[in-house]
């Protein structure tokens, strides 16, 4: 858990939707470039392939945050998966908050065509709200 | 199919912090249709469990599986290898799963998982709703095939109390319709009101739980 | 009708005088001082008064000890009984122990939910839970078999222990086409008196009493308007949206909202509906309640007309 954690390193996972990024963006080599947090990239066909175990999962192995990055709303080529993907984080939420710790811990953005530095924006922005707790 | 939902973490936390090595337990069937007890749920909520009892303080090795039946005992039984070093078992079945796993654990402890609440039907994705109660003594031939036991608030068999909402609702919540509204709609399309007319006697419930725990022998069957 | 329970309510409904009942609800506490000032209040006002049990699911002093409580005041309680609470056990053995007391009348009630808890306003036992083992209308069957000297299983009483059976009706409320049909059923397994959920609005009440005279209701059971007095516009907007079976006239909600006196007009209004279902072909009195108000009614009643009592 972040607060436990002896580095200052902060582990985000971040699971991404290969239609939700830009070419730039299709190998997950971009991760090695985050300054200050340790980037785990996941590429998936969609969002929706993201289960509640498998956030858990993450969570307890030691991940101090998980984003999916996901495809707009009406961008999604599975047309209900972003949205599903979205429900998802809001149920790990609850979960969350279920044992006292902080929903913010996992997110999603939703956007198309995310550059490397998008992606690694939106990782920072993860780690922060997870620490803020 | 039979209805169950978690209980609380805190009260899972509580039974599970003095164990040192537990077995989740799933099944298949029903607790999977309804989203407490089948394999995704058994998954989700090991590792939600370990983060709970982490920031208490415990350590607790939480190993899973998910039968393919948790009320039988031939499927019961296959787990007999897998949980023969825990101190806990905690089942996410239904109430005959729980006791079936607690019948082949004894003396090691089995922890209900969920609380089972009801027999239901999933009416849309992420919904379901209460269909049958077992009271022993079906009335569905006389209700249009809408049950007045499970789904009146206060299993009414002659017609809907003065609690009906002026939209058709129970008195008892907004989103749920009144049976017996819906029973005298259905009976008045198909131009049968008046076989509602006639007062229904008390009923025998000695056939459900109510007449003692149910045991049932077939000689053909055995 | 003939006199069989030996009620005082039954022989003056027989006796073709127009009823006067009204509601003495028992206390949250042990106070039967508090059920005897109530009784001061209203003695001499009305033929019979209801005792409620543990109405909205709050718990309260029991019906059967507050209409004793009544009955030794010299006033004829109704004893409301729900199906909520006992089964056909403990209500059988109560309304035994009820005829003992002296108690000859009774309405027989589902009851509200247990989620009731007073509209939220108390605690209330929402964990509560439920019986109903029997429903209102089991419930009428059983006390008309207790007066037949036949218990519900078929176990034979001796003395036979009659009572005059009452029932509600909510004319209005969904499904409006099958009320008439419960009514009859209420009727039919031996209700004699009828007292209907709150009326406002007079012309559907008219209608409904019109179903039911077509039926024949009208001649085997006396029907009893409820009348709840209106205290204000924001009291008759409540009913109107939360209480089933309550129908509120939008001109009755402007006129108390236009009054200069609002309980002034709320005591003009029941006066009026008095006089509207008193001229009802099938309305054999009147059900009236003053909610928290009971100080209202004696006036209520002189100036309805209504008095003295027989």
């Amino acid at each position: 858990m972040s607060n436990q954690q002896s580095t200052d390193v902060t582990k985000v996972v971040v699971l991404y939707c290969q239609q939700a990024i830009s070419e730039g963006a299709k190998s997950t080599d971009w991760a090695q470039d985050a300054e200050g947090i340790n980037v785990q990239a996941i590429m998936l066909p969609c969002s929706s392939k993201v289960e509640v175990p498998y956030i858990l999962r993450f969570l307890e192995s030691g991940a101090d945050a998980v984003e999916i990055v996901a495809c707009p709303e009406k961008g999604c080529s599975f047309l209900i998966g972003s949205r599903r993907a979205e429900k998802r984080i809001e149920y790990v939420r609850g979960l969350l908050e279920s044992i006292g710790d902080n929903p913010q811990r996992v997110g999603i953005s939703r956007k198309l065509s995310q550059t490397p530095d998008e992606l690694i924006a939106i990782a920072k922005a993860r780690a922060e709200a997870a620490n803020s707790n | 199919m039979i209805f169950a939902e978690w209980k609380p973490i805190d009260e899972l936390v509580e039974k599970l912090k003095a164990h040192k090595k537990v077995l989740l337990v799933g099944c298949a069937t029903c607790v999977a249709e309804c989203a407490a007890g089948g394999e995704k749920e058994v998954e989700t909520l090991a590792p939600l469990l370990s983060m709970a009892l982490k920031k208490q303080g415990c350590s607790v090795e939480i190993i899973t599986a998910t039968l393919e039946k948790q009320c039988e005992f031939e499927f019961v039984e296959e787990l007999i290898e897998k949980g023969h070093d825990v101190d806990a078992v905690m089942s996410l079945a239904c109430g005959i799963g729980v006791q079936a796993m607690a019948d082949l654990f004894d003396p090691i402890p089995v922890y209900p998982g969920v609380n089972t609440s009801a027999l239901t039907i999933r009416e849309e994705a992420g919904l379901w709703a209460g269909r049958c109660a077992a009271c022993g003594d079906c009335v569905l031939g006389e209700t249009f095939g809408l049950c007045p036991i499970a789904r009146c608030a206060k299993s009414l068999l002659n017609g809907p109390c003065g609690g009906t909402r002026g939209n058709g609702k129970c008195e008892v919540s907004e989103d749920t319709d009144c049976i017996w509204n819906l029973i005298v709609e259905r009976g008045d399309e198909r131009g049968q009101l008046d076989s509602l007319a006639e007062v229904k006697k008390s009923k025998n419930w000695s056939n459900s739980r109510h007449g003692g725990p149910k045991r049932v022998i077939r000689e053909d069957l055995r | 009708m003939k006199n069989l329970s030996g009620s005082n309510l039954e022989y003056t409904l027989a006796s073709g005088v127009f009823a006067v009942t009204a509601e003495v609800g028992p206390p949250k506490g042990p106070d039967a001082g508090e059920v005897k000032e109530k009784a001061a209040v209203l003695k001499g006002f009305a033929d019979a008064y209801n005792v409620t049990d543990n109405q909205t699911a709050v718990v309260r002093m029991s019906s059967i000890a507050a209409s004793k409580i009544l009955y030794d005041q010299g006033l004829e309680p109704i004893m409301q009984i729900v199906c909520r609470d006992r089964n056909r056990i403990a209500i059988q053995s109560d309304l035994l122990g009820a005829h003992a007391l002296g108690l000859r009348n009774v309405l027989c009630l589902s009851g509200d939910h247990q989620s009731a808890g007073a509209g939220g306003k108390l605690n209330g036992h929402p964990g509560a839970k439920n019986v109903f083992d029997i429903d209102s209308i089991q419930l009428i069957s059983i006390v008309k078999g207790l007066g037949k000297g036949i218990q519900e299983s078929g176990d034979p009483i001796s003395p036979a222990a009659p009572f005059f059976i009452g029932a509600a009706w909510t004319p209005f409320g969904p499904p409006e086409k099958f009320r008439t049909i419960r009514l009859k059923k209420k009727i039919d397994a031996g209700a004699n008196f009828i007292q209907t959920q709150a009326v406002y609005d007079i012309k559907r009440f008219a209608e409904a009493m019109r179903r039911a005279e077509d039926m024949g209701l009208t001649e085997k059971a006396a029907i009893l308007p409820g009348i709840i007095v209106p205290r204000s516009a924001g009291m008759l907007n409540y009913m109107n949206a939360n209480v089933p079976g309550i129908e509120v006239p939008d001109e009755m909600i402007q006129r108390m909202k236009d009054a200069q006196h609002p309980k002034v007009e709320g005591i003009k209004i029941t006066l009026e509906l008095v006089d509207a279902v008193k001229n009802l072909s099938g309305v054999k009195g009147v059900h009236l309640q003053a909610i928290e108000a009971e100080g209202l009614l004696p006036d209520i009643i002189n100036e309805a007309g209504l008095l003295p009592r027989p």
